[in-house]
């Protein structure tokens, strides 16, 4: 069956409005529950627990959510050993079954999952619906691709031997989730973990652990069997450490920050006495994307696209924009424009339609931010901010755009994720290249530009995982555009595209020699 | 009636025949231009995107770069002005700034086909000789996409200048076509509300001064996305500001494949209102973005793709609006010759007074189909673009790539006017 991307929500129709703003007010009115760590087949309601506050309006408890101790990490692990062998025994194919139903129910229960986005992590409803529908996406493609890998590789045959090239699951293996994408990322790694047959024990963010429940039910309600998905909430520092230091975990996928990211790779890189294999870490760590404007770049289309890419969802993407290196003969054209923009884009809370730019997620990333600002003030120009309404009480940062920012400042250098966006000159376009190319970064980069000599060049010599040109940055779509960075961006490989799931597999490699005293049967 | 309307037909292509040799005559080189376009569709890709980047080059050496950027093999194709520039530069015969100065010539002129003036003073001229003929004239400001409010509040300030100008330089009152889009931002569908907040303290003293100087208004229409919300905020303004104000148009494009039951909604809301107001009925100018966003995005295709489909809408669409002159008047904006044939026949057997209905065309499009239709005694009024070559450049490549595609008005009016056979 090919592949094919679920499609966003058209907000055009009247009808798809008012069933989202309905999802909005019914998981307003069940907000608050208890969530439990879910363990073999059971729901466990411990001790500690950490409250979860609606971004927008941090009076209102969106969840209070199970935390988990490191000897709930060592039963989860001992229950994944035991579940393994007979989920990867199940075959791809039964195994597509079930991630294709849970596909579906996430499809059906499409509304109610960004409600609960829009509540937990302040996402506004366009970037909701589109991350619920890039949950359905991986769902789809990992387990569509593992079908195809599954059969035997193609090896060389010779006669009086027989080649098998077989790709095999790992074993039991951490998934340590981001906030920002609540749903797509989560549902990614541990889609393409669980398609290629592995057990999974589920750390979400504990800024997103609600939504993250809802995922693994819906996992668990699909069909998987006991033990082969189990839920661990808690902090990253405690639990997700634990996880990560245990000997019984084969393997990480890791989504977020460079710091934690590289304590992970360390880690993981300990091989305490009873651990009998190498762990694997997959990480995606980050960005500090820069889009190009070259001078003869259409500005009605690089204006928006930059926007966009700095301030959708207030900057929390790893694949956002923060630097923006402008050619010097369009900079007070590009600039004046762009500045307006900023102006113009509502700022509120994320439940209503209006609002572009929401809060930040919590209280921690809003005083990071600001101080970032603040920073940023001593040594670069503010060239516009944006005002945020006296009477909103989240946790809500301006839009704010530096000038004259030096390509070495750590505004430049520093990934920020927030809605702080730097705005860097060149005076020709190599300048500019090397200007982009000059952090430890490489994830996704950008270029507005109309002519087919500059776009050659970026396309040889801009040095990022994710290249986009005369269009946002942002947005990857499984199977179309694969996503991951270089250097300190992550470990070099690439989320919905069709290497991803060897990095959940090891290949066996098996040769019979098929002569008797010379004797060989004919090939086939 | 079928026979009564090849009839018509028949006698629009003879008279539009007569007026053809001069028009050819006065754009020849132009034509050439464009032609040569239709004849190699690699090529016309090529064109289109320099044409379309162009405005943007500042320098010569700009120019010159791109010209070599975009036509590195096929200079030898390439229409007489550009080759001339191209090896020009190549050959370092002249300077950098001498091919610019040709290529950009050569762009100008083609923006003059299709655009009356980059200011509405540079349009008194046209516009003028126009009205003298008996053509009607609808102005349309061309502008760059609006990016933010202060955008919007200098569109506004620009449209209030034209209204006012306009009664200086003209003896005829405004009739003006805008695009609510250009109003507001952000202008997005998912907030109706906050659209409207934007758009009503901006549509309301610009509606009212059109109404106070006897003028005319009329939303035009843009992408699917936007349609709901142009029309919903159309009617809202009607309603809540101008209750019993009829000088206002809407728009109805017949390639979309909910065109008929949209119309009826539209019917019953202006039967309801009491006031009549005009539909200005189009085949649609969207087309290849509709059909590249609904297959990017996966969703449902919402224009017909098969042309002979939108011909039939659109003959539906032009039965259905006449049949219902009481409550509306129909712009019947095609460069069909059938169509308007339909509409004529129509008109006639349905008795709609010539008040309720009229022809509309653009501005520099089958110039003898315009003196045809003038001829036959149908109103016809020209849709007007005043603008400068940077933000008329959207426009003007939607234009080309119409002209240029091998249904076009224009392939089509060539091979009529040379006596071949034209597809309807």
């Amino acid at each position: 069956m090919e592949f094919k991307n679920e499609p966003l929500t058209d907000f055009s129709v009247a009808a798809n409005r008012a069933a989202f703003q309905e999802a909005i007010q019914r998981v307003n009115n069940s907000a608050g529950a208890k969530i439990p760590l879910i363990i073999g087949s059971e729901k466990i309601f411990p001790e500690r627990w950490m409250k979860r506050e609606n971004p927008s309006h941090p009076e209102q408890r969106v969840g209070l959510v199970a935390r988990a101790e490191p000897a709930h990490a060592e039963r989860a692990l001992a229950e994944s050993e035991k579940a393994w062998p007979g989920w990867s025994g199940l075959g791809a194919a039964r195994r597509a079954q079930i991630l294709q139903r849970a596909a579906e129910q996430v499809r059906r229960r499409r509304f109610e999952l960004a409600a609960w986005e829009v509540l937990e992590v302040g996402k506004p409803w366009i970037e909701a619906d589109a991350d619920v529908a890039e949950a359905v996406d991986f769902l789809m493609y990992y387990s569509g691709e593992m079908l195809r890998l599954e059969g035997l590789g193609e090896v060389r045959q010779l006669p009086g031997e027989r080649n098998f090239y077989r790709r095999q699951p790992l074993g039991p293996g951490a998934v340590i989730a981001p906030w920002n994408f609540p749903l797509a990322i989560l549902t990614g790694m541990t889609a393409a973990a669980l398609a290629a047959g592995n057990t999974v024990l589920l750390k979400p963010a504990e800024q997103s652990s609600v939504v993250a429940f809802h995922l693994a039910r819906i996992l668990l309600e699909a069909g998987l069997p006991p033990g082969v998905l189990q839920f661990l909430p808690g902090p990253g520092e405690e639990i997700g450490e634990s996880l990560v230091r245990s000997p019984r975990t084969r393997w990480i996928a890791f989504t977020g920050s460079r710091k934690v990211g590289l304590k992970i790779v360390r880690l993981a890189a300990e091989v305490p006495a009873a651990q009998p294999h190498v762990k694997r870490v997959i990480a995606e760590m980050g960005g500090k994307n820069a889009i190009l404007v070259d001078d003869d770049a259409d500005l009605d289309e690089a204006v928006l696209g930059v926007a966009a890419s700095a301030f959708g969802y207030s900057g929390q993407k790893c694949s956002a924009c923060s630097r923006v290196i402008v050619l010097q003969t369009v900079m007070e054209k590009f600039l004046g424009r762009l500045v307006e923009t900023i102006r113009s884009l509502p700022v509120g809370p994320a439940e209503d339609p209006a609002t572009v730019i929401g809060p930040l997620v919590d209280g921690a990333a809003q005083e990071r931010v600001l101080r970032f600002i603040e920073n940023g003030k001593k040594e670069s120009k503010v060239l516009c901010e944006g005002i945020v309404p006296k009477n909103l009480k989240g946790y809500f940062v301006p839009p704010v755009l530096f000038s004259g920012v030096r390509p070495e400042s750590s505004l430049a250098q520093e990934e920020i994720f927030g809605p702080v966006l730097s705005v860097l000159s060149a005076g020709s376009f190599d300048e500019a290249l090397r200007i982009a190319n000059g952090v430890p970064y490489a994830l996704t980069g950008g270029l507005y530009s109309r002519s087919p000599r500059h776009i050659e060049q970026a396309m040889r010599e801009f040095h990022v995982g994710n290249l986009y040109i005369n269009r946002k940055i942002t947005g990857a779509a499984v199977g179309r555009q694969p996503f991951g960075g270089f250097k300190l961006s992550g470990t070099g490989t690439k989320a919905g595209g069709p290497d991803t799931l060897l990095q959940f597999l090891q290949a066996q490699t098996i040769t019979e020699n098929t002569a008797r005293h010379g004797f060989a049967p004919l090939e086939e | 009636m079928e026979q009564e309307i090849q009839e018509i037909t028949k006698q629009l292509q003879a008279s539009a025949r007569e007026y053809w040799p001069e028009i050819q005559r006065s754009h020849r080189w132009e034509f050439q231009v464009l032609r040569w376009c239709m004849d190699d569709p690699s090529l016309r890709t090529q064109v289109l995107r320099f044409m379309d980047c162009l405005p943007a080059l500042q320098e010569p050496r700009q120019i010159a770069q791109h010209l070599q950027e975009y036509f590195p093999e096929a200079s030898g194709r390439l229409p007489l002005p550009l080759r001339v520039g191209l090896a020009a530069t190549r050959s370092g015969l002249v300077t950098a700034r001498a091919a610019a100065a040709v290529t950009r010539q050569t762009a100008t002129a083609i923006a003059r086909l299709f655009l009356a003036g980059a200011t509405l003073d540079d349009a008194a001229g046209p516009i003028r000789r126009l009205e003298a003929q008996g053509f009607r004239i609808t102005l349309d400001l061309l502008g760059e996409a609006t990016v933010s409010e202060a955008e919007a509040d200098r569109v506004l300030q620009a449209y209030r200048d034209a209204v006012q100008r306009w009664s200086a330089l003209f003896s005829s009152p405004i009739h003006l076509s805008l695009k609510l889009s250009s109003l507001a931002f952000p202008f997005d569908p998912v907030d109706p509300e906050g659209a409207w907040r934007r758009i009503l303290p901006r549509a309301r003293p610009l509606f009212q001064a059109i109404l106070d100087r006897g003028g005319f208004l009329n939303i035009d229409m843009e992408q699917y996305q936007l349609r709901d919300l142009t029309l919903s905020l159309t009617q809202r303004l009607l309603e809540e500001c101008f209750p019993a104000a009829s000088s206002v148009g809407v728009v109805i494009q017949a390639y979309l494949k909910d065109a008929e039951p949209c119309t009826r909604r539209l019917l019953d809301w202006a039967a309801r209102r009491g006031v009549p107001i005009t539909v200005r009925l189009v085949r649609g100018a969207y087309w290849d973005s509709e059909v590249l966003l609904a297959r990017q995005r996966e969703w449902p295709c919402p224009v017909y793709t098969e042309k002979s489909e939108t011909d039939a809408s659109y003959e539906r669409l032009i039965d259905l609006l006449l049949e219902n002159h009481s409550v509306v008047r129909t712009a019947v904006a095609t460069h069909n010759l059938r169509s308007i044939a339909r509409a004529v026949a129509q008109a006639r057997r349905l008795s709609v007074p010539q008040e309720r209905w009229e022809c509309q065309m653009l501005f520099g499009m089958s110039e003898a189909m315009q003196q045809a239709v003038r001829q036959a005694g149908i109103p016809l009024r020209i849709y007007t673009p005043v603008g400068d070559l940077i933000p008329g450049m959207a426009y003007l490549v939607r234009r080309i790539l119409e002209n240029t595609s091998q249904y076009s008005f224009l392939a089509a009016g060539i091979a009529d006017m040379e006596g071949k056979p034209v597809g309807v």
